[in-house]
């Protein structure tokens, strides 16, 4: 069985995501423009012991796990799919009906040249079929790195289940176990309302990533219920949002999730040299 | 009233957004739906287990108290106007209408058949804003004296097909989508407007960028910019600065700065920064990372429910129109607009 490893590198800052500010945005997109920025923290993470990188599908930090790989053939990959930023973004160019139409469209031409069978069962004709080519479009880029999980992004499970398409989480699960062998996971905002419609619908999910930290960033419905889930919880947890968003130091950060909490899993991300040198030494503590 | 039926019409990214948070809340079900685009009623009417017409109109034979509407800016009024006259109450996405006209007969409508009317301007529900509104009624940057508003996003860098975008029948491009937004704001903040001078200029759409100068009745004024086809700005960005006699305040999306010379209230003299993040309060369900969306959507479910007006209604999207009109009327004629003309020569 593959083993998800303790501290997890998180990709937002090479993705340009602050939530501390617009200058901090624009600073990360110009320095992880360049791939030899986003290579060399990875490759410093590495040093410390953290192997696993988890990222969305983005073509600069692909190409810089690529490199990597060359020389680190331990690396591991767990991909966030699918890039709901890009197809919000489509969408409001396009509208709702040119996004869906592009990725069928997408689909149909790839599976038609690699598997027929889908076509003839009918599975890009329906809803279903339409997010498993999602899935496969996705993941095409992840393909020939060690994948140990495979996760669900937040807005696609939080929006899910407000829809009350929880069997969509299922479908993911069982195609993510099939077709790519791995674990599947799910990523949310509100892990205090998720989890117990997971236990209600014995949904069968091997792992959560979700908002975990001191000052209850991000945690919904309520920190409180989110502490009280955590403590009775039999899922892997992956703790994200650990430094909410920057304000809490990470030496006060990892301990609160591992020692007070006692989670397993971490995923930081981390912007420049100094950053890693500072969280990663904590970090190394708990490897 | 406890439980509350709600119809959306439109689903695509805004109604499909509104629909979710509504859907999870207690005591709200949503019972219908409408879209009019084939390819976008196929899947849904597929995967959701509601009734979904393509014919919006078909929601009144459903037993509902509330429409959202999330659809082209042009049927806002058409749209809007027939729930008001059938009684129900009606969540209009952003801006109110297409034109000062459309949403003046909007409120005349809603005042006429006595509904409960909001407009989707989501950021006044913000962590970050409501704060700074909180700083300005408490005077803590004394008297006001100049301030700046800029609303930006990184979408628009090629020509394309669709409503927002055309150049033929100029819809107001960004000053409708996101700059929108920031008019709300300011005159949240600083109230009635006096004189509009503005300039814009297209250059892959409709209003990719643009400038304004506004002059409030209070003295006060605010440099105004906007565009859609910001390089620096991939996400939307909203941002108001404030000089006051006691000092300067910076607010926007992520966080809110002060200087002050004196210090006031529970601030201190000099520098203070207060991050959103700092300022997050839980909320009963996220979708994506913006809280505002599910707070805007629970204000105007708690105001259906207690038969009371929103805090954001039609006449607050009038204003707001009629602002937007200015900008464009200015640009036209390259003259100063003065805002009780706009409203007058709508009559």
């Amino acid at each position: 069985m593959k083993t998800i490893d303790k501290v997890i590198l998180g990709a937002n800052p090479f993705e340009g995501v602050s939530y501390l500010s617009q200058e901090q945005r624009t600073q990360y997109r110009e320095k992880f423009s360049k791939t030899d920025n986003i290579i060399e923290i990875i490759d410093t993470s590495m040093d410390f012991g953290v192997k696993t990188i988890s990222t969305g599908n983005n073509k600069n930090i692909l190409e810089a796990i690529q490199t990597l790989e060359k020389e680190k053939e331990d690396i591991k990959v767990i991909p966030v799919i699918p890039s709901v930023y890009e197809y919000v973004k489509k969408s409001s160019l396009g509208g709702m009906s040119s996004l869906l139409d592009g990725i069928t469209k997408y689909n149909k031409l790839k599976l038609a040249l690699k598997a027929p069978s889908l076509i003839k069962k009918g599975l890009s004709k329906d809803v279903f079929g339409l997010f498993s080519d999602l899935i496969d479009i996705e993941l095409e880029g992840f393909k020939n790195f060690e994948m140990p999980a495979i996760i669900l992004h937040g807005v696609t499970v939080d929006m899910a289940v407000s829809l009350n398409q929880i069997e969509l989480l299922s479908v993911f699960c069982e195609f993510i176990r099939e077709k790519y062998d791995t674990k599947p996971g799910i990523a949310t905002h509100n892990f205090g309302k998720l989890m117990p419609i997971i236990e209600e619908h014995d949904l069968d999910i091997d792992l959560i990533l979700a908002p975990v930290n001191e000052r209850g960033f991000m945690m919904n419905p309520s920190r409180e219920k989110c502490l009280e889930i955590i403590k009775n919880m039999d899922k892997t947890l992956i703790a994200k949002k650990i430094l909410a968003g920057g304000i809490i130091n990470p030496e006060n950060a990892f301990k609160y999730v591992f020692d007070n909490l006692g989670i397993k899993n971490a995923m930081v991300g981390i912007a420049g040299l100094d950053e890693a040198y500072q969280t990663l030494r904590i970090a190394k503590k708990y490897l | 009233m406890d439980e509350l039926n709600l119809g959306i019409v439109g689903l695509g990214k805004m109604g499909a957004l509104h629909y979710g948070n509504l859907e999870i809340m207690d005591n709200v079900n949503v019972v219908c739906a409408a879209e009019a685009n084939k390819q976008v009623y196929n899947y849904t009417e597929k995967m959701l287990e509601i009734p979904i017409y393509t014919d919006y109109k078909k929601l009144v034979s459903q037993d509902i108290d509330a429409v959202v509407v999330c659809v082209p800016d042009e049927l806002h009024a058409m749209i809007g106007n027939y729930f008001a006259e059938n009684n129900l109450n009606v969540f209009m996405e952003k801006p109110l209408a297409d034109s000062v006209q459309n949403a003046k007969d909007m409120v005349d409508y809603s005042e006429k058949n006595d509904i409960i009317t909001q407009v989707g301007y989501f950021n006044r529900f913000s962590s970050t804003f409501k704060k700074g509104k909180e700083i300005l009624n408490d005077n803590i940057l004394g008297e006001l004296f100049h301030s700046r508003g800029f609303s930006y996003e990184g979408l628009v860098f090629k020509s394309h097909k669709g409503w927002r975008f055309s150049k033929d029948t100029d819809v107001g491009g960004s000053l409708l989508d996101i700059g929108s937004h920031l008019i709300d704001l300011l005159l949240w903040y600083f109230g009635e407007m006096e004189t509009i001078f503005g300039i814009k200029k297209d250059a892959f759409s409709s209003t990719d960028y643009g400038s304004s100068i506004i002059k409030y009745k209070n003295g006060l004024n605010t440099i105004v910019d906007f565009s859609w086809s910001s390089h620096l700005h991939r996400q939307m960005h909203i941002e108001i600065q404030v000089e006051g006699s006691n000092g300067f305040m910076n607010v926007n999306n992520d966080y809110i700065k002060l200087f002050l010379n004196n210090s006031a209230g529970n601030y201190d003299e000099g520098w203070t920064t207060i991050y959103g993040v700092e300022l997050y309060e839980p909320t009963e369900f996220l979708i994506g990372v913006e809280t505002a969306y599910f707070e805007e959507d629970k204000h105007f479910i708690e105001c259906c429910k207690m038969n009371k007006k929103t805090d954001l209604n039609w006449k607050d999207g009038l204003d707001t129109q009629i602002i937007l009109e200015g900008i464009i009327k200015s640009n036209e004629n390259n003259q100063l607009v003065k805002v009780g003309d706009i409203l007058e020569n709508n009559r």
